[in-house]
């Protein structure tokens, strides 16, 4: 039992693990938005690289950035759900759900970069 | 109007047929993956269940197998079916499209073409099998165009011009209509889409370039002067005349154009009558105001309008 | 957990609450009080929870049924005159906006405040003031919306209310007004009691209820919780723009003046789409709570559907554009949108598989409730699928505000949110009354439902596709469209006999319902182990969960770990003076607190009606009477406040402490305080980062920022009160510092200086933007400059009026170094106002220089 709850308090580890994956995603989601958003209509990141356009550059490179790093943090909450033999700790369906959720953003953010691939962004 | 084309699933110009294909493949999906569902849920219903011991283990495959595989594919060749569309959908800027600016008011559109300094309402006309590139904005509220038969919806704004582009396949008069809910007659906010041959839109654009017809005979020359008198002029613009009103469509070439107050009565003398006479009967809350007109001048102003070829 | 082979549950006999002695006295202790004024003041979790889903049925009634039939004559034939086109409009309005503000919301949140303290072990919900206030705010907003039709100026631009036609130009008379304002009020309402869902689901479960063995039904209202408050909030902020635009001549939706048509569109949507599933998750969580039941088996995947529901609630934020595909987004915007809006199709997916796995493994028992699922099922699968298929750019520009769109919508919130809601009726309105619902009438109610629902919407699919669009009050003959306009309209009739039936079926049981029984279902949450209709305190002895099916598992309801046992027990004796509950562990459920709750009081219904009287001062332009209400709201904050009576001594306090090791908190929850803190903080940041998105959104739209004729103020001010902003921000944390170390002398030093400092900040800045050349009338740059000015001072005065109160309670020594939350809560606030405050001035002052 607890005793008086402490006022320091860092963000617990479960807690990161089962919504990285949503979290980064969305952030990634606003992101991109916002940059297409203001580059098609101010008309600005008149670029291309590897014949393809800046806009569409930077939101694969962004969406692939946070793919991967929904991707490790999705292998460390499966980690964390098979490595624990006993299966008491309640965090650990929260594990295994960070995984689903993970496994889900992932493709949801790799989403995001597939059409930067196929069309013209503006 | 009854012989006018019209719905989505009935295309007659590239854009809509595209539309319908994606429509068309969607629903063989989404009717194979229904039947599924329904199969599995029916018969897990209904089952025999007398030895039964439960599925154990084999519970979350089906989670892995119809929650997770199933989806992820079906959606995902969804989207790819989407994004090809999308690249194959034009978007307006062809080299040789017609190009035709549509504004619209609360609950008329106004229409030009500007490469011909031709000015008209209601009415889209359009050579067949040319791109017509639609450059689309709002004089009032937010209003959206629709040509179910001949593509998708586009919005018109009152602060930035939306473009789009279809064409038609065939000859036809394609009913339109205002999409986005804009006010008290947005339901009654038609239009028509005239696909013709290129020598007959040519005709059309030469005779919708000219002035007004002068009035014939007596009868019709006083209702050109009652048309100033009565008001009508404020709001209307007959080129050549003095009435240079723009709250209302121009009717310089009112009696070339197949409907009346935004596609909702064909354009008759009996309807021109009943339109002019009492527009509030016809269009409640319509911008056109119920005038005071005596019957001789009613009869005269209609003769005019008449001859407005 | 048991070791009996999983699947098979002994649903026939189920273990109950232990039932000591002093039930009836704490039933007495924790009721409301009697009589007209008891009502008034009364905040009990049940009164909170049934008054909800009563007014939230009673405008369903008023709003869904009668609306629809009216339109559906209308519509029966073409060019039918039964109603004209003004009368037409103000129906749908009515219809939509009533439907998805004053009928499920409420009915869920009903729901959630009735059920909750019973699936959750616990006594009550944490903040009871806080739900009564909720539903006045509620019921007042939606009077106060409905009152328009007393004044013949009722709404008619839409549910949507897109701008310009809802602005002061093209809606100049009050109908818009009683619209923005009255839903509002109701708005407030629905935050407020989003919070109370969530630190109750969060801070108060049973002693053992972890995280991952909570009901879905917990679940799925937590993160409906967390979404209303993402969602609620950028709309609140909206309607205040577009109000303040009607009511104050600003130009933020005006394209004349540098406004946005589009601006709210993006605002409402980001409300609007993740509204369809606020509404939506509770509705499965309700599922998944009956389905297993019924099949008499555990339902499958447990954690694959808490990930869905998670999965569902973020990404419902990421596709509020797919109805806007037709306003001329670029294309990989609409990529961006087309994509979110198809994979929540997968966490979609996940539930239903997850349902029929269970019902695979099941043996169905057809009672009503289950009808109601499985006819959620279907109808929800199709449901689904058109909603596939419209989140497909190409097919959507055709589909989009056509029949197809209204068949698709129906389907998902009749299918997919009415019938569980009727189901979660059938199966838990017996806990309540004590007596169950008809079967036979359950049956009549379902099957007209369901054959109704297809019936009339079903066809507008079709009728859609033909090209007819949405919102016109009459259509011509001759486009193919009667016979499908006529079957609709034949089909509501039957939904309408669904309607009657029900009522019929609950008024029956009201009168000649046969008894329920603790647990007529053979259910395996808590709350069928107390009796129906439950005690006032729901339990004398709170249960100890050792899995997510303590009914189907446990023998006994109150054994575990010795102290936990010692604990429950000592509750139901000890205090019998005042209302104990108890605070767990978040994640963790272990016992953190024993709290007192607090008790009736009429200051909740005092405030509902000072916020009206904001609202409807705006409405009638009487801005004094804002002001009148401003300060009914503070005196109702003060008396809601107010410390009552100790209740027992600190001896009797200390002695409970220390024989069970856990804090009693007689004066109220710390645990409590400090989340309803961080909340707030939540809030503010969700409503300041809407108006960032309106700012930045605005500039895009503008060329020239600021536009011509206007120069950029110069930050000389306001980084002279920026840096004393901060500065007051480091003294408290000073003061927080010293009380830690027990110094009474550095407490009150930095929250003095703090307050100081704050205020002349404030002062230097109000002045600065009160003396600005340009006004917020001409231009919508004038427009956002002033207003977001204005919402960074306003959270500053609140910050230095807390730092004021604790002030003084510091003089008179309340905080010592282990009891200082109340400074740590206020340090925190300053830290987020700090940060609000930058960012604001930041944005106004220096962004306009990059170009």
């Amino acid at each position: 039992m607890s005793t008086h709850p402490s006022l320091r308090r860092r963000l617990p580890g479960w807690l990161v693990l089962f919504l990285a994956g949503p979290v980064i995603w969305y952030l990634t989601f606003w992101l991109v938005y916002l940059v297409a958003e203001a580059g098609c209509t101010t008309g600005g990141l008149d670029f291309r690289l590897l014949g393809l356009p800046g806009l569409s550059v930077i939101t694969v490179t962004v969406s692939v950035l946070a793919a991967g790093t929904i991707a490790v943090l999705t292998t460390r909450a499966y980690m964390r759900w098979s490595d624990d033999p006993s299966g008491e700790d309640h965090r650990r369906s929260l594990m295994f759900a960070g995984f689903l959720l993970g496994i889900l953003f992932l493709i949801a953010t790799l989403f995001i970069a597939l059409p930067a691939l196929v069309l013209e962004p503006c | 109007m009854p012989n006018d084309v019209f719905g989505s699933l009935d295309p007659r110009g590239p854009v809509a047929a595209e539309m319908a294909d994606v429509w068309w493949f969607m629903f063989g999906l989404g009717l194979v993956v229904f039947i599924l569902f329904a199969v599995l849920l029916v018969s897990g219903l209904f089952r025999d269940k007398g030895s039964d011991r439960g599925m154990g283990s084999s519970s979350h495959r089906w989670i892995v197998g119809g929650g997770v595989v199933l989806p992820v594919v079906v959606v995902t060749v969804v989207f790819g079916v989407t994004l090809a569309a999308m690249r194959i959908l034009p978007v307006g800027g062809s080299g040789d499209a017609v190009v035709v600016d549509v504004i619209g008011h609360q609950w008329w559109w106004e229409v030009h073409y500007p490469d011909h300094d031709v000015t008209t309402a209601n009415e889209i006309h359009m050579p067949v099998g040319r791109p017509v590139e639609l450059r689309l904005s709002s004089a009032d509220v937010i209003h959206s165009f629709w040509v179910p038969s001949l593509g998708g919806k586009l919005d018109l704004l009152p602060d930035r011009v939306n473009t789009m582009e279809f064409s038609a396949d065939e000859p036809g008069e394609y009913r339109g209509v205002c999409a986005e809910f804009c006010g008290t007659q947005h339901a009654k906010m038609g239009f028509l889409a005239v696909a013709e041959s290129p020598a007959e839109f040519e005709a059309w654009l030469a005779t919708q370039s000219q002035q007004a017809a002068e009035p014939v005979g007596e009868v019709a020359a006083r209702g050109r002067e009652v048309f100033s008198e009565v008001g009508c002029a404020d709001c209307h613009t007959i080129e050549g005349t003095d009435a240079v009103g723009t709250t209302g469509p121009d009717l310089t070439h009112l009696a070339t154009r197949e409907t009346l107050a935004a596609a909702t009565l064909p354009n008759t003398p009996e309807h021109l009558a009943d339109w002019v006479g009492d527009p509030q009967e016809i269009k409640e809350g319509v911008n056109m105001p119920d005038l005071p007109i005596g019957e001789e001048d009613m009869a005269a102003l209609l003769a005019y309008l008449e001859g407005l070829e | 957990m048991s070791d009996r082979t999983p699947g098979h549950v002994p649903y026939a006999d189920t273990p109950t609450v232990e039932a000591p002695s002093t039930d009836v006295e704490l039933d007495r202790l924790w009721d409301d009080p009697p009589g007209l004024w008891g009502r008034l003041r009364a905040v009990q979790n049940d009164a909170v929870g049934r008054r909800l889903i009563l007014t939230g049925f009673f405008f369903l009634l008023l709003g869904g049924t009668v609306d629809s039939v009216v339109m559906r004559l209308q519509l029966a034939v073409p060019d039918n005159d039964l109603v004209g086109p003004q009368l037409y409009n103000e129906l749908f309005t009515n219809h939509g906006s009533v439907t998805m503000f004053l009928v499920i919301l409420p009915i869920f949140e009903g729901f959630a405040i009735l059920l909750l303290p019973l699936l959750l072990g616990t006594r009550e919900m944490p903040f009871p003031r806080l739900g009564a206030f909720a539903y006045f705010t509620f019921l007042l907003g939606g009077l106060l919306y409905y009152s328009s039709t007393l004044f013949s100026a009722v709404p008619d631009a839409g549910w949507f209310g897109y701008t310009p036609l809802s602005g002061p130009e093209f809606s100049p008379d009050l109908a818009l007004d009683f619209w923005v304002l009255g839903l509002g009020v109701a708005e407030v309402g629905a935050i407020a009691a989003a919070i109370e869902i969530i630190i109750g689901v969060l801070k108060m479960r049973a002693p053992g209820m972890t995280l991952a063995r909570m009901p879905l039904f917990a679940w799925a209202v937590l993160v409906m919780a967390f979404m209303i408050l993402f969602a609620f909030t950028p709309l609140i902020v909206g309607s205040l723009l577009l109000e303040l635009d009607r009511g104050f001549d600003t130009q933020f939706f005006n394209p004349g003046a540098g406004g946005s048509s589009l601006l709210w569109q993006h605002l409402f949507w980001i409300f609007g789409h993740p509204e369809v599933y606020i509404q939506f998750l509770p509705a499965t969580g309700i599922v998944s709570m009956v389905l297993p039941v019924f099949v008499r088996r555990r339902i499958v995947g447990y954690t694959w559907l808490v990930a869905a529901m998670v999965a569902v609630g973020f990404l419902s934020f990421g596709l509020w554009a797919h109805h806007m595909f037709s306003v001329g987004l670029s294309p990989i915007v609409l990529s961006f949108f087309s994509a979110a809006s198809m994979v929540i199709a997968i966490p979609a997916g996940v539930q239903i598989f997850a349902w029929l796995a269970t019902i695979w493994e099941g043996r169905p028992v057809w009672k009503t409730p289950f009808l109601f699922v499985v006819g959620f099922l279907a109808l929800f699968v199709l449901g689904g699928i058109t909603g596939v298929m419209v989140a497909s750019v190409p097919f959507d520009l055709q589909a989009h505000d056509s029949y197809f769109v209204v068949g698709h919508l129906h389907y998902v919130l009749i299918g997919g949110v009415a019938f569980p809601m009727f189901a979660g009726v059938y199966y838990w309105l017996p806990k309540f009354t004590g007596r169950l619902l008809n079967e036979r009438l359950g049956k009549w109610n379902f099957w007209l439902l369901f054959i109704g629902v297809n019936v009339t919407f079903f066809p507008m699919h079709i009728v859609g596709l033909m090209g007819m669009p949405r919102r016109i009050y009459t259509y011509p003959a001759g486009l193919g469209w009667e016979t499908y306009n006529l079957i609709s309209t034949i089909g509501v009739f039957i939904i309408v006999g669904g309607f009657v039936v029900f009522v019929t079926n609950v008024v029956h049981t009201h009168f000649r319902g046969a008894p329920a029984g603790h647990n007529p279902w053979g259910g395996d949450t808590l709350e069928w182990a107390v009796s129906s209709p439950p005690l006032q305190h729901s339990y004398s002895v709170p249960p100890i969960v050792h899995g997510r099916h303590p009914l189907w598992d446990q023998k006994d309801l109150h054994g575990g770990d010795l102290d936990d046992e010692r604990l429950v027990h000592a509750l139901s004796e000890w205090p019998l003076r005042w209302r104990a509950a108890l605070i767990t562990g978040t994640s963790d459920a272990d016992p953190e607190e024993v709290f007192r709750v607090a008790g009736p009081s009429i200051w909740p219904l005092v405030a509902a009606l000072g916020t009206v009287a904001i609202f409807a001062a705006e409405l009638l332009k009487l801005r004094l009477g804002a002001l009148a209400g401003a300060l009914v709201i503070v005196v109702a904050v003060i008396g809601w406040n107010w410390p009552e009576d100790a209740a027992i001594t600190e001896e009797e306090e200390l002695a409970f402490e220390e024989r069970h090791r856990i804090p009693v908190r007689v004066g109220g929850s710390l645990a409590l305080a400090r989340w309803g803190t961080g909340l707030l903080i939540l809030f503010l940041g969700i409503a300041f980062t809407s108006f960032l998105l309106a700012y930045f959104y605005l500039r895009l739209e503008n060329l020239d920022w600021p536009p011509p004729g206007i120069s950029l103020p110069a930050p000389g001010a306001a980084v002279v009160a920026g840096a004393l902003v901060l500065a007051g921000a480091v003294s408290m944390y000073r003061a927080l510092h010293g009380i830690k170390a027990d110094d009474q002398r550095r407490l009150r030093v930095g929250l003095a200086v703090a307050a100081a400092l704050g205020g002349i900040g404030v002062a230097v800045q109000a002045l600065e933007v009160t003396g600005v050349v340009f006004d917020s009338q001409t231009h919508a740059y004038g427009s956002i400059f002033h207003v977001m000015g204005w919402f960074c001072l306003m959270v500053a005065v609140a910050g230095i009026v807390m730092a004021l109160m604790t002030l003084y309670w510091a003089v008179r020594g309340r905080y010592t170094a282990r009891r200082h939350v109340p400074v740590a809560n206020v340090a925190l606030y300053w830290a987020a106002l700090a940060v609000i405050w930058v960012i604001g001035f930041a944005t106004l002052y220096l962004t306009p220089l990059l170009t």
